[in-house]
């Protein structure tokens, strides 16, 4: 059996096959799935291993739409396609993330914090329009929902601005009704307040809120 | 260990389920009742049971089909009947605990229905509901039943009586009892099974593959999963009778990478099958040797063609080639190859076990048995059915489907995914059987059957389509690769509000060659959602070519967005939603949508609580 030079986190994967060219895709699924994408090294590694060139893999890989060759975001956001999707407006969701996070589908945010994909059907077409965030499942997806879900997973989650502790402490009743996923303000929002930051004056902060909850998206 | 032994060990299993002191709690566990959180509702029965200290066996099982509906539980106490509630999110699932679990009432109001001989007062029989008294379920007998990764419960519900008497059988008295039942391809193409069988049974090799294609990839269609979900026993007892009868040494699973429940699932299953001796080499004393392994799809639609699918499996690009050779002839790696859908394998164990007779009373002259539909769109009760072949379109959308969300008028039934078309309301009394829907212009296909009403927008559904098919079509065959390109960028211009005059004409044209001189299935069926809604919905293309409107009001070029000032409240929830600023007004007074700003995006739309905001 063939064994590899530099046997490192890819050579331990690539031995629990054979050599085979009938194992490329689940040597190429496994390195993915360790990995996250098909790096340069590990296309090298698998075309040593198997004795299949490496254009060739290439061209198999670049064939199916499972493989990616530039790392994925933390965050994974996968919105489905299929047809029940498309009807109840799954287009809608996919425009909400271009806009927040300004990436187009099969691209990733320059932090790596979040990717975006589309996928043909995930065949739970009764709970449409369905999106799948890191692996989990949400149905009956709005594009409020997924924006909201979208601040959740924000690394950089700006502090609480003035607007939110008032609007909590005025209608707590509203606020415990959006808990499920906390509203974060963005980081317009952000910025327009940080002057007010430190003041407290309500007059000030009720400004504040007025221009935030205008812009707020 | 014989098969009755082990029948007999497993039926000692389900009797403790069957005849258990405790109460049995069903939660159905797939996809999409994990979609609707029933996690969250077993983390929160689980917490309840250990808070009450109630003893209670906690069973996860497949999907009943009714998806609107889900999360599902149903419990069965000792000498009760099941009692399946529905949306159990972990509120409801408190008060089901605190009302029968701990106390004797069965809450009828937060019930669906009973299953089992007994009833209870204030609550229907589930399978006599509208949703499931016209289905026949055969391939789906299991699913919501049993626990789908215990051999056991298989075992002890009918389970490999059908392999047995395979095994007592010769191959060809098998291959004439499939062939008698008048079962065809569930993938789409509705081939006989038995004589796909008897192809691959005649020439003479020492090695055979037989495929189980699970390689779903229309869109909008999840039979096969669900089926793999909640029963994959049955799709893999299939596979062991096909193999029997063709002579098939090994066997492959070709699943989607994006079902990976039912990878899990099967996996299990397969493994159960091999330490209890009804997988590997000489099967129960037979002489006869199967193996199973799973190869995992990466993602092209174009796999689930024959030829494709068996290049993947060999680690090539999946293009198919021509034929013949037939598979049956030379297939992986130029050996004799048989190829079945997984819902075709599901329905073999029943065949065996019941008859070809009982098997041909179901269904049409043609088209026998009964076929899964993944019921979705715009329908009101959307999931999984299983109806007898044969039922008109209007009973599956209004008996079955319980009519049009917010009751708005039924506009057509895209049957097939993109390889098959949109059959219009007028002809909602078609009978749903294969022939019957290619007379119309539609196919059968895998199952797919999506709902739309008037608020759909055929030319963008056809432009949809065409966008999958273009963007799987593999490249190989010049008038798939290019003929799909143009029909889209002619789509697309219709969509955009640039249709000329002369489109109609050219889409029907090139559709035409499309059709004919592809080298696949892919390419071969790819216009036909562009051709049916041509022929059925012409009045739309023509107002989007010539009156520049949508009347749907889907295509974003071809609509405006204006408030109903007589129904605006002036709550500010749409202008606080608008990204562009386009809304403005007062605090409850009307507001206005400046048109110039609008971006058409319809987050007022999906916003507007009082029907105010209006598309035209």
């Amino acid at each position: 059996m063939t064994t590899l030079k530099n046997a490192g986190v890819i050579g331990k994967l690539l031995n629990d096959f054979p050599p085979q060219r009938s194992n490329l895709i689940p040597m190429l699924q496994a390195i993915q799935g360790r990995l996250g994408y098909l790096s340069k090294d590990a296309i090298e590694n698998v075309s040593e291993y198997t004795r299949v060139s490496e254009a060739e893999i290439y061209g198999m890989a670049s064939f199916y739409t499972q493989f990616r060759f530039s790392p994925a975001g933390k965050h994974m956001f996968t919105i489905c396609r299929g047809t029940a999707c498309h009807v109840l407006g799954s287009q809608k969701l996919v425009d909400e993330i271009e806009n927040t996070l300004n990436i187009k589908p099969g691209g990733t945010t320059p932090d790596l914090q979040f990717s975006l994909e589309t996928v043909a059907c995930f065949g739970s077409c009764a709970l449409a329009p369905l999106a799948v965030v890191d692996g989990k499942v949400y149905g009956r997806m709005t594009s409020q929902k997924i924006r909201q879900l979208v601040e959740s997973l924000r690394d950089d989650k700006p502090e609480k601005t003035p607007k939110e502790k008032k609007k909590k402490a005025v209608t707590p009743k509203k606020a415990a009704g959006k808990k499920a996923v906390p509203k974060k303000p963005t980081r317009k929002t952000a910025a327009k307040t940080k002057t007010t930051k430190k003041k407290t004056a309500p007059k000030k902060s009720k400004a504040t809120k007025k221009s935030a909850g205008r812009r707020t998206r | 260990m014989s098969i009755a032994e082990l029948r007999n060990r497993a039926l000692e299993q389900w009797s403790k389920v069957e005849e258990s002191s405790k109460p049995v709690i069903r939660i159905g566990r797939v996809t999409c009742g994990d979609a609707a959180g029933a996690g969250e509702t077993q983390e929160a029965l689980d917490s309840l049971l250990k808070k009450h200290k109630i003893k209670a066996s906690v069973m996860q099982v497949g999907c009943i089909g009714l998806c609107y509906v889900e999360p599902l539980v149903d419990i069965a106490k000792p000498n009760m009947p099941r009692v399946m509630y529905h949306e159990v999110n972990p509120k409801k699932m408190e008060k089901i605990v605190e009302s029968y679990l701990l106390g004797d009432d069965p809450s009828p109001d937060l019930a669906l229905g009973t299953i089992g001989e007994k009833t209870i007062d204030g609550i229907p029989r589930l399978f006599d509901l509208p949703m499931l008294k016209p289905q026949v379920r055969i391939a789906l007998k299991n699913c919501g039943h049993i626990d789908p990764e215990n051999f056991d419960h298989y075992l002890a519900n009918d389970g490999m009586v059908g392999f047995e008497k395979a095994l007592s059988m010769k191959p060809e008295e098998v291959i004439e009892v499939v062939l008698d039942s008048g079962l065809r391809g569930r993938g789409g193409a509705g081939f006989p099974t038995g004589r796909k069988w008897g192809f691959a049974r005649s020439p003479k090799s020492e090695v055979k593959y037989l495929i189980c294609n699970a390689d779903e990839g229309d869109p909008g269609a999840f039979m096969d999963r669900s089926l793999l979900e909640g029963d994959p026993f049955a799709v893999l007892e299939g596979m062991l009778i096909g193999a029997y009868a063709i002579g098939a040494t090994e066997g492959y699973i070709y699943a989607r990478a994006e079902y990976p429940l039912a990878i899990k699932r099967l996996k299990t299953g397969i493994k159960a099958l091999e330490d209890n001796g009804l997988l590997g080499d000489d099967i129960m004393g037979s002489g006869f040797d199967f193996h199973i392994k799973i190869k995992e799809g990466a993602g092209a639609f174009v796999c689930g063609e024959e030829t494709a699918l068996i290049a993947s499996i060999e680690g090539r690009r999946g293009m198919p080639r021509t034929r013949p050779p037939f598979p049956a002839i030379s297939g992986l790696w130029g050996k004799p190859t048989n190829i079945n859908n997984v819902e075709t394998l599901g329905n073999v164990p029943a065949i065996l076990r019941n008859g070809a007779d009982w098997f041909a009373q179901f269904g049409t002259e043609k088209s026998k048995g009964t076929k899964t539909f993944a019921l979705a769109g715009k329908v009101k009760r959307t999931g999984l059915i299983e109806v007898p072949l044969g039922i008109t379109l209007n009973d599956i959308v209004f008996k079955v489907g319980g009519g049009i969300l917010g009751d708005r008028e039924f506009a057509a039934a895209q049957t097939g995914g993109p390889s098959g078309g949109c059959i219009p309301a007028e002809l909602g009394d078609t009978p749903v059987d294969y022939e019957n829907l290619a007379r119309v212009g539609s196919i059968m296909g895998s199952g797919g059957m999506v709902v739309l009403d008037e608020r759909t927008c055929m030319v963008d559904l056809a432009r949809y389509f065409l966008a999958f098919t273009q963007n799987e079509s593999c490249g190989k065959c010049v008038p798939c690769r290019l003929g799909t390109k143009q029909m889209l960028r002619i789509l697309e211009d219709i969509c955009a509000g640039n249709g000329k005059e002369g489109d109609i004409q050219l889409l029907e044209e090139i559709g035409t060659t499309v059709k004919v001189a592809s080298l696949c299935g892919l390419g071969q069926t790819a216009p036909n959602p562009v051709v049916t809604t041509v022929k059925y919905f012409r009045d739309q293309y023509e107002a989007h070519i010539y009156d520049h409107k949508c009347p749907a009001g889907v295509c974003k070029n071809l609509v405006t967005y204006f408030i109903d000032a007589k129904k605006c409240t002036g709550c500010g929830a749409c202008l606080k939603r608008c990204p562009t600023d386009a809304i403005t007004g007062e605090k409850k007074k009307p507001h206005v949508i400046d048109v110039e700003l609008c971006i058409r995006c319809g987050l007022c739309y999906d916003r507007c609580k009082f029907d105010a905001i209006i598309v035209k």
